[in-house]
């Protein structure tokens, strides 16, 4: 019976029962929505990189031999590693079935040991075709690209490196762990899945000519062809091949055929000789020539034993893996052919997605926490008011001989059902909308196979808060009725007997105040909690619009900033790995000297723990200027205010970014220990200057500086004022790719449009949320004071007069919200770009006066709108039914 | 005397889905100036109805309801809302003060809306409510806000002054009190305002120039009292 009364109070009281199960399912949605795809991310990256056997630690060097790899096998706590080639090639697909579509792209050629039987390290998910198998001639392809392209096993692949072309079948399209997130190189910050691939094959199918090449143009080899002619004098002299071996060529193995050899050295020479020719050569002059020992893997990728810890929260250890992991590194350090080690977070895949992942947490946190505020502030005000008008039917049933357990039942139960039936509706839209959504939205970027959005048990717990908080207040709301004797009950409720209060006092400035302002005014010191309620909600609004308009300004601002205030020039010309001094010259010529240099480096932070970075050695005239803390933009040359000419060019003297000061606890006024990757010598160099960049925090240095130290300047980055759009990287020697200045800023804005386009998502959704906030006071509002407003009209004020009244008090309250809202939209902002978008970007909310006059205006119209709206309801009521149902 | 109402084959029909409920059926009455009338009937008779189009808080279904000689049944939201701000003053069972404003204020409410000079102060020494100026109601008794509602509805003098149960939730002597202050209103010196009361007490009748009786939405009987009662003669 008492279940029946409920559902049809909750009908008949539709409009703020609806308010209290729209805003737990709106809070449900977007909490559960955004939870479940950050967890999701988190989660299915956990399991790929755990099954697929994620490398924890990338070794490099100049090349690793069998014999280093036995060592590298040997140290206490590796389970297993893998050694390989990565290359950049291009690469042009051929289709099996016969379409005539060519393209050339980037593509990375890794190229694994030749004795490897089985990927046991960063393990392949064969999404298509068939698995690893090194005797097999053909490649496996990463899937986004594929897809992408339209690519399938069967179709054919011709990679370039250099001159050398090798062309293989496509036998299986895979992800792999390191591979989640790529990019063709350090220049593309959102790369394009159809620009660039990559491939693994075996070391088998490395064009042996490329690598004949590369043993011809050793000195030894150059030696030999120079001194052909000579040679051949000898011989014909009458020397015999042996004696000329032994008194010309004396550490040259005894068995060198030297006949074949200068048979061939003119072909050799004159670069008229195919493979075949260019292997009997070699094999001529090192009878003991084995291409497979002379293939050279300078990386290999290293399994640790046990498990990492995850990115997911529930799989996180007590640091005892850094600890296994920090041993590990300094035994392999310990190693010859070792230039440098490095774990995850030096990985960029890794590093990325983590930082993409746990965005997701901020944003939920935020996000729900907002809205759930805003919606127990409302539930509170409505459950009140809704129990006090039962007030007469709680007497009743007390008078009936209900129990008060019972009746606390019947009415925890308007909040409860309300609440779960919310917060399932929630969970069933948020889920497949804004999770899988969202999910599907980054899997355009990760490459992720077999994973989904993930509902972790804090969903669930912030489900049962929600409910619970709900039935709370309901208890609350019918705590203090029920607690009166049934007769009571039955009775009106009769007012408080108040002391005048501050404020209300008849006399003074209050008494002298115009009627509508004075009645308002008390009003509202009568209603604090609606009062409060219509401010906080109509702040959250205001908060929301400045939010949504503010993020597009702030990115205009960090647009500008990185495009124009730090990043110069017109065009950047990356240099090929093996320019030459001729071709430098050259692009010096042709482009101007403006120059960087980009070395990685390894350096001890704040905590004595061993970090990888890059120090960018800038010669570039300003093209890439540094920042100040204001966003000022300088020469590098012309320092920093605050760092002297001498500070800055003193040797090894570096700037470092504000945001890595305080990321790796810093302290600039100490010297920091560094040393170039792949070399042993450590510096220790005093911290120059504080610079800071929007999105990269690293270091950067003087050329002086840098030459200071006895390293060699190698520039291997060019800038220009010439815009060479449309200019093809292929078409400039010893450079391996261009990109203008106006290509960047589209990439950039592109990234940042996909992260606004979700929080908008968001944005939108707290938008509706306010309408209903400020729908729901305005209600509430008129609902309280409409048997005054009927009073007034029975005393003959006008509808009009009564209608300035009401929207006075709603004014004001729109004031206040606004008042906070503004503010509270920029703080949310900053808070939003400071800590939710990644470690390596440093920019802040820039928000410009138009967004805080929408906001306002925004806001101020929807008050006004439901004000007339909810006021035309004075202009037919009915006077008598009013003030007969408030008797 | 003139007449101060004249209610001409007035009928009030309210709808409520498919049913009709006729709360007024036909009726015509007239009430002189200066007279202070009772209304009797039983509840749903139809007594509050004819109190409501009287004071123009209703419109008739079909009729006409004449008022000061001007028919008021044909007048729009806005022109009612005049008429009552300067013809009618309304007194409820339940008072309907505003309690954010103390008794002054809510007495100087007629201000607001009409240019009568109105004694607010003297209107509540006239109840005997001057030692409460600046209280809320919600720091007084039910009869003393009653009191403020009378002195709210005669502050501005009204030809004609409506009072639905005015004594209803108030013990006997304050009763009588409330309708010694609204008898008062009928006299030459006040200017012969004419004063309906709408009530179920039958007591009250015995003090009444005219009593009208009303049963199912009909006019059983207008009787006129020769010898009104003196209000501290009857007994209550």
């Amino acid at each position: 019976m008492l279940f029946r009364k409920m559902l049809r109070d909750i009908i008949h009281n539709f409009t703020q029962f609806m308010t209290i199960f729209a805003m737990v399912a709106i809070a449900m949605a977007v909490y559960a929505g955004v939870k479940s795809y950050g967890d999701g991310l988190k989660v299915s990256a956990d399991n790929l990189y755990e099954q697929q056997n994620m490398p924890d630690l990338w070794l490099m060097g100049s090349g690793f031999s069998e014999q280093d790899m036995k060592e590298i096998r040997s140290v206490d706590g590796v389970a297993d590693a893998m050694r390989y080639l990565s290359l950049s090639m291009t690469g042009e697909v051929t289709y099996a079935d016969g379409r005539k579509e060519t393209f050339s792209v980037p593509m990375e050629g890794n190229f694994l040991d030749i004795k490897q039987k089985t990927v046991s390290v960063n393990r392949f998910v064969v999404v298509e075709g068939e698995g690893y198998d090194p005797d097999a001639d053909g490649l496996w392809l990463g899937r986004m690209f594929a897809q992408a392209r339209d690519i399938h096993p069967g179709d054919r692949i011709k990679l370039t490196y250099e001159d050398a072309e090798i062309e293989k079948e496509v036998l299986g399209i895979i992800s792999v762990p390191d591979h989640v997130y790529v990019t063709q190189d350090a220049t593309v910050l959102f790369q394009e899945a159809k620009d660039f691939g990559w491939v693994y094959l075996s070391m088998r199918y490395f064009p042996r000519e490329a690598m004949y090449d590369k043993i011809i143009e050793s000195d030894g080899m150059q030696g030999f062809l120079s001194a052909r002619d000579s040679l051949r004098a000898l011989h014909d002299m009458g020397m015999s091949w042996r004696d000329i071996l032994v008194t010309q060529l004396g550490e040259m193995d005894p068995d060198t055929d030297l006949e074949t050899a200068l048979d061939l050295a003119d072909d050799i020479a004159n670069e008229t000789a195919g493979e075949e020719k260019k292997h009997d050569f070699i094999k001529a002059l090192d009878p003991h020539f084995n291409i497979e020992k002379a293939y050279t893997y300078p990386m290999v990728c290293v399994d640790v034993e046990g498990t990492a810890p995850g990115i997911y929260k529930d799989n996180k250890d007590d640091g005892s893996y850094d600890r296994k992991l920090d041993r590990i590194k300094n035994a392999l350090y310990k190693i010859d052919v070792v230039d440098s080690v490095t774990g995850r977070d030096s990985c960029g895949s890794y590093v990325y997605h983590k930082s993409e992942a746990e965005e997701g947490d901020t944003y939920s946190g935020m996000f729900t926490t907002l809205f759930l505020f805003i919606a127990s502030l409302s539930v509170v005000t409505t459950m009140n008011r809704f129990v006090k008008k039962q007030r007469m039917q709680i007497g009743a049933l007390k008078a009936l001989g209900y129990r008060k357990s019972r009746i606390y039942r019947h009415y925890i139960s308007y909040g409860f059902f309300v609440s779960v039936v919310g917060v399932i509706l929630g969970y069933a839209v948020g889920l497949p909308t804004l999770g899988v959504g969202f999910y599907n939205m980054e899997m355009d970027m990760f490459d992720i196979v077999g994973g989904g959005i993930y509902v972790g048990k804090d969903s669930y717990i912030v489900a049962v808060l929600i409910v619970l908080m709900v039935t709370l207040v309901t208890y609350f709301s019918s705590r203090k009725i029920l607690s009166e004797p049934a007769a009571q009950t039955l009775r009106l409720e009769v007012p408080k007997i108040k002391q005048k209060k501050t404020g209300e006092r008849p006399n003074g400035l209050m008494s002298r105040l115009p009627f509508a302002v004075k009645w308002n005014l008390r009003d509202v010191a009568r209603s604090k909690a609606r009062t409060i309620m219509g401010i906080v909600g109509i702040a959250g609004s205001a908060l929301l619009i400045v939010m949504a308009y503010g993020m597009e300004d702030s990115m205009q601002h960090y647009l500008d900033w990185e495009f124009t205030g730090i990043l110069r020039f017109k065009s950047r010309l990356t240099f090929d790995s093996d320019i030459t001094n001729l071709e430098k010259s050259d692009l010096y010529r042709k482009y101007g000297t403006a120059t960087t240099q980009t070395v990685a480096i390894e350096y001890y932070d704040g905590n004595g723990m061993l970090q990888t970075s890059a120090i960018t050695v800038n010669d570039s005239d300003g093209m890439i200027a540094l920042s100040d803390h204001e966003q000022g933009s300088h020469d590098i040359n012309e320092g920093i205010p605050g760092a002297t000419y001498s500070d800055i060019t003193a040797p090894g003297a570096l700037f470092i970014t504000e945001k890595l000061v305080v990321n790796k606890h810093i302290d600039i006024h100490q010297k920091l220990r560094w040393h170039i990757l792949g070399d042993d010598d450590w510096h220790e160099t005093a911290i120059a200057a504080v610079c800071r960049d929007p999105q990269s925090q690293q270091f950067a240095m003087t050329r002086q500086a840098f030459e200071g130290l006895g390293e060699k300047y190698e520039p291997d980055t060019l800038y220009t004022d010439l815009d060479l759009t449309g200019v093809d990287d292929e078409d400039i020697d010893g450079v391996s790719a261009i990109s203008t200045s106006a290509s960047l800023r589209e990439q950039t804005s592109g990234m940042l449009n996909m992260i606004s386009g979700m929080l908008g998502l968001f944005i939108g959704m707290a938008g509706v949320l306010g309408f209903i906030i400020i729908y729901n006071m305005g209600l509430l509002s008129m609902n309280e004071k409409m048997y005054q407003f009927s009073t007034m009209k029975v005393l003959g004020f006008k509808f009009m007069k009564i209608m300035r009244i009401y929207t006075m008090q709603n004014v004001w309250i729109t004031l206040a919200g606004i008042a906070i809202g503004l503010p509270g939209g920029f703080l949310f902002t900053d808070y939003l770009f400071r800590y939710a978008i990644g470690e390596d970007y440093d920019f802040n909310a820039f928000i410009e006066p138009s967004a805080y006059l929408i906001a306002f205006a925004g806001t101020m119209a929807v008050m006004v709108f439901t004000s007339i709206f909810l006021a035309m309801g004075l202009r037919k009521i009915d006077m008598v039914a009013s003030l007969k149902a408030n008797e | 005397m003139a007449d101060k109402v004249i209610l001409r084959d007035v009928s009030k029909i309210y709808k409520t889905g498919e049913t009709e409920y006729r709360a007024l059926d036909h009726v015509d009455l007239n009430i002189e100036e200066g007279r202070f009338v009772v209304i009797l009937g039983p509840s749903g008779a139809g007594k509050s109805t004819l109190l409501n189009l009287i004071g123009g808080m209703d419109n008739p279904t079909s009729g006409d309801v004449i008022v000061n000689g001007e028919n008021i049944s044909k007048y729009s939201d806005r022109k009612l809302s005049d008429f009552r701000a300067h013809t009618i003053g309304f007194i409820f069972q339940f008072y309907n003060i505003l309690p954010s404003l103390t008794v002054l204020e809510n007495v100087e409410l007629v201000k607001e809306i009409t240019k009568i000079k109105v004694d607010a102060k003297q209107a509540i020494r006239d109840v005997g409510l001057e030692r409460h100026f600046y209280k809320f109601p919600n720091q007084m008794s039910g009869g003393e806000q009653q009191r403020v509602s009378i002195a709210r509805a005669i502050a501005k003098n009204p030809a004609l002054l409506l009072c639905d149960e005015p004594t209803g939730a108030l013990d006997s002597n304050t009763g009588a009190m409330i309708l010694k202050i609204l008898k008062r209103q009928c006299d030459a010196d006040r200017g012969n305002n004419t004063v309906i009361v709408v009530t179920h007490n039958a007591l009250i009748a015995d003090v009444a120039d005219v009593v009208i009786r009303v049963k199912n939405g009909h006019i059983e009987s207008v009787t006129e009292n020769e010898n009104p009662m003196n209000i501290d003669d009857v007994s209550w």
